[in-house]
């Protein structure tokens, strides 16, 4: 072979490489190879994984994936094995859809025809995308809030306010559902506020507030009178003063039907303390059969007058950066199916045209 | 309304079935009864099932798809309507008697469910509950006639006009998937709203995305030439079990998200 020959099938021979390599990453039977290992892969994974614990989907579900996949999964090596196979061939699987996908728009691309493959390969991968970015940054939390309160929520600077929580019966009175009234504010005040129900969360943003999983009625404080401050109503932290600098504070309360070592609920735990701050007394004032409902404190008389009972409801919020990639996917990928529908009839039709 | 009702409209149409069947294999032997009885017989059935779906629908004021026994109901009901639909378009009255012992089978393990018209909970009572079951039961019926016509052509038996049968797996499989999209699609935007998340790692979750797969990369061989034969015929024939693993054996044998019992 001369100079001139080789430099003719140096470059050739690069080509015909580069289009074989292209080619195959971008083959659909790549695609299916890959897919047909990550079925194999996570169907026997899922089964194994149920009989060797029915709990293990719930225990999944309870935290984001990134922080299962590096906190959990580890201390269950080598049965969480799959889990890490299945991410690997997840990706592959996106980096074969989404070579198809540029190859399509390089090399087929011609007016509109496969463009409904396309968008349904576009909203995959879009799906995908904001399913990463939601389980690397996204957060998820409890908060209970008191109805006529507010709440911080965890990790998140927004604060839950419920002004009203409703219970919705049947006729036989058991619960069907819950009404919310809600409101989510931030640094730059209300972000939003709404009514919630089943299948009607509060979405703001990234953000969006679940009904109550549970709620229930909590005493949140009571009245207490004093021989020398008069009738008070305390919640836990507050704080009476009293003569010579002492201050009477609800540390605790016991709620109806709970018992605490030997006292029973519903009651309120008192403590008093002097001007230094150190506890001089402690005492249990309840309405309970069997308690005192008025005690002697320091010398002071202390009685407890009305509890006052609040409806708690313990609300879901999720923050997912990631959700409105996944929506966006979601819709180009129907539009995507609809697309292809319309073509594939049309092709359907023109095959009876030619039989008849 | 009374359980009776839904009994006697239950084996009537179960009955019907079993005498569609009975007449096709008759009007094969004997000239006396045309092949064209068993399809009357199996319209007459479906038009019983469609009554029963109609007025369970309004008694309950929503979609009869919760519990065994409806969705055995509405699966066997997009399979002999979409079997007819065959007929009528391409002429395949030998998908009828196949078809036929999926009915009556499909309606026998019906009869393991309860047959009292539940009330809806509350979390089910949206519109999108409804575009994913429909979906999703059209998707298998479609699946299920897939994997009836894979059976067919591993026979050898060509059912329709030339290239019919070929082309009615390729519309079973394509329109299916397509369907089965809408249903992942509409679950998930249900799932975000009623509990929080559009994924959960749930038994499920995780068996319907494998079922989507596998029709997806049933999807990208089917029209390829080495594909195309037998193999394609034994993809459609596996999905199914894979469908019935995914509806049936999840939701009978495992604790899951969607019980049928």
């Amino acid at each position: 072979m001369n100079y001139q020959e080789k430099k003719r099938s140096g470059p050739a021979g690069f080509t015909r490489t580069v289009n074989i390599v292209w080619s195959t990453l971008t083959s659909p039977v790549t695609f299916v190879v890959i897919c047909f290992l990550w079925i194999l892969n996570l169907g026997l994974g899922s089964i194994a994984a149920y009989f060797d614990d029915p709990k293990f989907w719930v225990k999944m579900d309870s935290v984001p994936f990134n922080v299962w996949l590096r906190e959990v999964a580890p201390e269950t090596l080598p049965q969480s094995l799959w889990i890490y196979i299945m991410v690997v061939l997840t990706f592959l699987m996106v980096v074969s859809l989404l070579l198809c996908t540029a190859n399509w728009f390089f090399r087929k691309r011609r007016r509109f025809k496969g463009i409904g493959e396309v968008l349904v390969h576009l909203g995959f991968l879009l799906i995908f995308a904001g399913f990463v970015l939601g389980s690397a940054f996204g957060q998820r939390t409890l908060v209970d809030v008191i109805e006529g309160g507010a709440s911080k929520i965890p990790m998140m600077d927004l604060t839950l306010s419920l002004k009203k929580l409703e219970v919705v019966r049947s006729p036989d009175g058991g619960s069907l559902d819950t009404l919310s009234e809600i409101s989510l504010t931030g640094d730059g005040g209300v972000s939003a506020r709404g009514r919630i129900s089943l299948n009607h969360p509060l979405i703001s943003g990234y953000t969006v507030v679940y009904p109550p999983d549970d709620y229930g009625h909590f005493i949140t404080g009571g009245v207490v009178g004093t021989s020398e401050a008069g009738a008070r109503y305390m919640e836990r932290g507050t704080a009476v003063e009293l003569a010579r600098g002492r201050k009477l504070i609800l540390e605790g309360i016991v709620q109806a039907g709970q018992t605490m070592r030997n006292l029973a609920g519903p009651g309120l735990f008192l403590v008093m303390r002097d001007t230094e701050g150190t506890v001089v007394d402690t005492g249990y004032i309840s309405s309970a059969p069997g308690n005192r409902s008025t005690i002697s404190l320091d010398g002071t008389t202390v009685t407890l007058g009305q509890l006052r009972e609040s409806t708690i409801g313990r609300y879901r919020v999720h923050y997912d950066p990631g959700v409105w990639l996944v929506i966006a996917g979601a819709v180009i990928l129907a539009l995507g199916t609809l697309w292809a529908l319309a073509g594939y009839l049309g092709i359907i039709s023109q095959a009876s045209r030619v039989r008849d | 309304m009374p359980t009776t009702l839904w009994n006697i409209l239950h084996f009537t149409a179960l009955g019907c079935y079993v005498l569609s069947l009975a007449a096709w294999f008759l009007s094969r032997v004997s000239n006396k009864i045309p092949g064209i009885t068993a399809v009357w017989i199996a319209t007459l059935g479906l038009a019983f099932q469609t009554a029963q779906l109609l007025l369970r629908w309004g008694a309950g004021g929503h979609l009869p798809v919760t519990g065994l026994f409806e969705t055995q109901h509405f699966l066997t009901f997009w399979v002999v309507a979409l079997t007819l639909y065959f007929y009528l378009r391409y002429g395949a009255g030998k998908l009828l008697p196949a078809s036929m012992l999926f009915a009556v089978l499909s309606l026998m393990l019906a009869m393991k469910g309860p047959r009292a018209v539940a009330p809806l909970i509350p979390a089910l009572d949206t519109p999108l509950f409804m575009i994913h079951i429909a979906t999703s039961f059209a998707a298998y019926g479609l699946f299920g006639l897939g994997a009836i016509l894979g059976c067919y052509r591993l026979a050898g038996a060509e059912i329709s006009f030339e290239g019919g049968t070929r082309r009615m797996l390729d519309e079973s499989l394509y329109i299916g998937y397509i369907l089965f999209t809408w249903t992942m699609i509409a679950g998930s935007l249900w799932a975000y709203l009623a509990w929080g998340s559009y994924w959960t790692w749930r038994i499920k979750g995780i068996w319907s995305w494998i079922l989507w797969f596998y029709y997806s990369g049933v999807l990208h061989v089917r029209n390829r030439p080495a594909w195309e034969g037998w193999p394609l015929n034994i993809l459609a024939v596996a999905g199914f079990i894979l469908v019935l693993f995914t509806y049936l054996g999840l939701g009978l044998l495992f604790s899951t998200s969607h019980p049928l019992l």
